[in-house]
């Protein structure tokens, strides 16, 4: 699922960030992966919702830097507990991943 | 808390907020957009282009607000919700089909749920003491003997009490009705002693003061009484200061230390404890068996191994007292199976396979209902399945609407329950209430309003099958065609509705049949009494205290002779007469007898019969004949030589071809100390347990010969016996001041009493099966009403083509008459089997009742004959022009 292969990466932006709308998030996220998602920023909202509904983030409504309402999002004391084992998580399975592509090419 | 857990609270919080929560995503999309679009510009995009492109990164609006929506609440319970509003909405719309299927529905459920909460207070809490799970009866049972007596001898119990290693407390009761003086006026009252451990071991507190100190079940120190609260309030007048009162019981002085709550009812007649005081000698008796026995499981120990562990300590005890144990073992039973009437379960199931029947049938008319209208919504079904409704979203859609009729018809019928266990309480004596364990736990409680809940849900998932089936293969094409004639319902629509009306026919046919038969059996029942009057018949009881002037037999002959010539000597009465226990009376001496010179092969061959104490113008005053031989006579007292009297069921049991005359038979067992009686004469067949299918066994003996300490007598009047009850109680007063009488009544009145547990099921299987005759004529009117409204066209085609009214009439009523045919082909089958069920249960059912057979069968062909008729009437008032319009 493309959705929850980013939610590790948005914890961690939200970590690193601060508090951040839902495009910024997006646009970091891009940056982490070096563009390599091919996804639509919209799928990031998926993420959002996911980690809401688990209490990791927080949600509150806000003004942005160019004085638009938007919503920021920012990680919880909850949220801030778990990352660390996501991301080893989202890493062991991204690796594994990897060679299996690997061996799929070879063959 | 745990992830799932806080995501699960998240998405139900979100069910509730969904339009703010659609909104809020909507304006952070539109934010996200405006913020794409901007970045586009900076990199010197066209407005156009930023946008269009801003959109591209974004993804398609829809579908993410889709998505979000999916993922933030539950999809499913958003559907049900969806649907259920829907389908409220649907109902909403049909009113007059929405009444009568929340009506139907309504009748079946409160039926089940009223049966189910009595079957509920009979068999399942007939108690209700809080540790009624771990309570077991003890008794001892003779090796191969199926007759259990479950009483249990005083030094075996003792030794049960030091050996058992299963139980906790283990306690004894034994019966004693009482005379109870010191009051405004003595009264017979039923007394239990027991053990200082009873109340303890049952779990229960007194009311007022407390109940008996462990010293006070010894000999000298047991004048203590605790009192029901139902007695404390007829005869104590609910006094609060009672405790420490004194009264007297069979004329020695009692203290009252405590009054018990309602729910203390244990055993289900009692009216006041007194403390079981075993003496030495008591202590030491192992062959009188007269204890009854509970106990209190350890934690941990099973029922199952109580049983083997007491199995063996009755062998240890039989090999030790051969003389008195051998062949003795014990039994361990709940005291919930103890305590539930004898007989009431068949009765209860009965009735629930009735009510179930009934509901069977409710829900076949449903069914039709919805079918009927689901035929109508094809269009629309098919229109949902075009614009790519799946076949399970859309037969979801239907079942959960007959659903939610089922709901809406367990509200109806929980209403229509209550009322009818109203009228099934306040129906009830209340001096009979007290004697019907589980009567006070009839009500509608959580467990009935749960089962309520459960059929409901089943029967409207049952009626809403068929419909749901049919919309799983809709044939488009068939849809499409038969919508552009609208002629008629598919060919399987209509096998499906036959089915069903063949169904109801059969079903209310075998109920019809068991309701008539059981009423008529009930009838049957009390006819066996009209031969002795017992509308002219003043009955009493009494019982003779167990005190030092009655020890002698020759006294109680005596007080009892003095009573009968003070009674005979009434005016307005013909005759007096002595019995201990008149008919249907619920007094029954039933015991094992043995016939000299044909000692008992083996048990399986145990001689049982009932054994009655009369007064030699018995007979004459019940109008029963004399087959064989003599009567008894004042002759026979207690100096000559002892005689008895047989029934002919007996005679014929065991001198099938020979005369009994002469032969020598004697109560007990060959080698017990009772008399050889010689057999004087044969007398007609009078029935005394109600219970008993066949007739039963009968020993009579003269009771001057074995006057027994409690007797009924009963008093042939030429005036209305009600008249005579207080010249009655005067008369026994003037031959004992302090001697109650008891059950002053007519023995129409006690028969009544007694029978009426079996007039009540009557009753009920009256009503269901009237309610199975209504339900089902209206089930096969409206598949025929609807048939005929949809051949409407066809009946149009044929009249124009010169068909004649009655072969129209004919073309109705003749599938009508075939289905009708068919039911009473599967009907009666079921008939005969619930007919057998039934005569096994009551005597006085004929499973081969031919009348009964034949008055259902015509009642409900006429009645599914009319059902179809009366749309056939109006099948040829078609107008053919009106009808060749008709779409």
């Amino acid at each position: 699922m493309v959705a929850s292969k980013s939610e590790p990466m948005v914890l961690k932006t939200l970590t690193a960030m601060g508090p951040l709308h839902g495009y910024g998030v997006a646009r970091r996220v891009e940056q982490i992966s070096g563009q390599a998602l091919e996804i639509n920023q919209g799928t990031i909202s998926a993420s959002l919702v996911r980690l809401q509904q688990r209490g990791w983030i927080s949600a509150v409504w806000g003004s942005s830097e160019n004085n638009r309402r938007a919503k920021f999002y920012c990680i919880t004391k909850t949220g801030r507990k778990r990352p660390s084992a996501e991301a080893a998580n989202w890493e062991r399975i991204s690796g594994v991943i990897g060679r299996v592509l690997r061996i799929a090419e070879r063959s | 808390m745990s992830d799932w857990l806080r995501v699960a609270a998240a998405k139900a919080r979100a069910l509730f907020s969904n339009r703010r929560l659609d909104e809020d995503f909507a304006e952070e999309l539109q934010a996200h957009l405006a913020s794409l679009t901007e970045e586009n510009l900076n990199k010197g995009m066209s407005a156009e282009e930023a946008n269009r492109v801003a959109r591209l990164r974004l993804g398609g609006l829809t579908q993410l607000r889709e998505a979000h929506r999916e993922l933030r609440g539950l999809p499913t319970v958003e559907t049900l919700f969806r649907d259920v509003h829907y389908a409220l909405r649907t109902l909403r719309k049909n009113p007059g089909l929405t009444l009568v299927a929340v009506l139907t529905l309504g009748l079946g459920i409160g039926a089940n749920t009223a049966v189910f909460s009595m079957a509920q207070g009979f068999l399942l809490k007939p108690l209700s003491l809080p540790n009624l799970d771990r309570l077991v009866a003890v008794g001892e049972l003779k090796a191969y003997d199926n007759n259990d007596t479950i009483r249990v001898s005083p030094a075996n119990y003792l030794d049960w009490v030091s050996q058992n290693r299963s139980f906790d407390r283990i306690s004894a009761f034994d019966w004693e009705s009482v005379n109870l003086s010191g009051v405004a006026q003595p009264l017979a009252a039923q007394g239990i002693h027991v053990s200082a451990d009873f109340f303890g071991l049952l779990g229960v507190r007194p009311l007022l003061g407390r109940t008996f100190l462990p010293e006070e079940d010894q000999p000298g120190h047991e004048h203590e009484v605790v009192l029901t609260r139902g007695l404390w309030e007829r005869q104590f007048g609910s006094d609060q200061n009672v405790v420490g009162k004194t009264v007297r019981i069979n004329g020695s002085a009692y203290t009252v230390v405590g009054v018990m709550d309602k729910d203390c009812k244990f055993p289900q007649s009692v009216e006041l404890w007194l403390p079981l005081a075993l003496d030495a000698q008591a202590r030491r008796d192992r062959n009188d068996r007269y204890l009854q026995v509970m106990a209190h499981l350890k934690p941990g120990v099973t029922r199952e191994q109580a049983q083997a562990e007491m199995k063996t300590v009755a062998g240890r005890l039989a090999d030790q007292y051969p003389r008195t144990n051998r062949d003795w073992s014990a039994q361990v039973i709940s005291l919930r199976d103890y305590a539930v009437f004898r007989g009431s379960g068949p009765f209860m199931f009965l009735l629930m396979g009735a009510v179930g029947f009934v509901l069977l049938i409710a829900c076949a008319n449903v069914a039709n209902l919805l079918f009927a209208r689901a035929t109508g919504r094809q269009k629309e079904i098919a229109v949902r399945a075009a614009l790519g409704a799946s076949r399970w979203r859309v037969a979801r859609q239907l079942l959960t609407e007959s659903v939610v009729l089922g709901l809406l018809g367990a509200g109806a019928g929980v209403l229509l329950a209550q009322w009818a266990i109203y009228l099934i309480l306040v129906n009830m004596p209340p001096d009979l209430e007290r004697f019907v364990a589980g009567w006070d736990q009839i009500r509608l409680d959580g467990t009935v309003f749960v089962f309520a809940l459960a059929v409901a849900a089943t029967a409207g998932g049952l009626a809403g099958l068929a419909p749901a089936f049919q919309s799983w293969r809709p044939d488009l094409n068939a849809v499409l065609k038969e919508g552009a004639r609208n002629s008629s319902g598919g060919r399987s629509s209509h096998r499906l509705r036959n089915a069903f009306v063949i169904t109801q026919i059969s079903l209310a046919l075998t109920l019809i049949v068991g309701a008539g038969l059981m009423v008529r059996g009930f009838r049957g029942l009390l006819d066996t009494n009209r031969g002795f009057h017992p509308e002219s018949l003043l009955t009493m009881r009494m019982v003779l205290p167990d005190s030092p002037a009655f020890k002698d037999p020759h006294r109680r002959a005596a007080f009892y002779d003095q009573t009968l010539k003070e009674l005979g000597a009434l005016p307005g009465v013909r005759a007096a007469a002595l019995v201990t226990g008149f008919p249907f009376s619920g007094l029954m001496n039933s015991g094992t007898f043995s016939v000299q010179g044909q000692p008992a092969t083996d048990a399986g061959a145990q001689r049982f019969a009932i054994i009655k104490d009369i007064s030699p113008n018995y007979f004459g005053t019940m109008e029963a004949p004399l087959l064989q031989g003599r009567a008894f006579s004042d002759l026979d007292g207690p100096d000559s030589a002892p005689v008895a009297l047989i029934s002919e069921r007996l005679a014929k049991l065991h001198w099938p071809s020979r005369s009994p005359l002469g032969r020598h038979i004697k109560v007990g067992a060959q080698d017990s100390s009772e008399p050889w009686l010689t057999i004087v004469g044969v007398v007609g067949d009078i029935k005394y347990d109600w219970t008993a299918v066949s007739s039963e066994p009968v020993i009579y003996r003269p009771y001057r010969q074995a006057p027994q300490n409690y007797v009924a007598f009963g008093l042939r009047t030429t005036v209305e016996p009600d008249s005579l009850v207080s010249a009655a109680r005067s008369a026994i007063t003037r031959v004992s001041q302090d001697q109650p009488i008891f059950n002053v009544e007519s023995l129409d009145r006690v028969i009544r009493d007694n029978t009426l547990p079996i007039a009540y099921v009557a009753v009920m299987m009256a009503v269901a099966g009237a309610l199975a005759l209504l339900l089902a004529s209206v089930g096969v009117y409206s598949v025929m009403a609807y048939s005929v409204a949809e051949r409407t066209h066809e009946i149009g085609v044929r009249i124009v083509v010169g068909a004649r009214p009655t072969e129209v009439v004919r073309l109705v009523v003749g599938r009508g008459f075939l289905l009708t045919v068919l039911g009473f082909a599967f009907g009666l089958p079921c008939a005969f089997g619930l007919a057998h069920l039934e005569a096994n249960l009551l005597a006085g059912v004929d499973a081969r009742d031919f009348w009964t057979f034949s008055w259902v069968s015509a009642l409900l062909g006429v009645v599914s004959l009319l059902a179809c008729y009366i749309p056939a009437r109006r099948a040829i008032r078609v107008d053919p022009i009106v009808a060749l319009r008709h779409e």
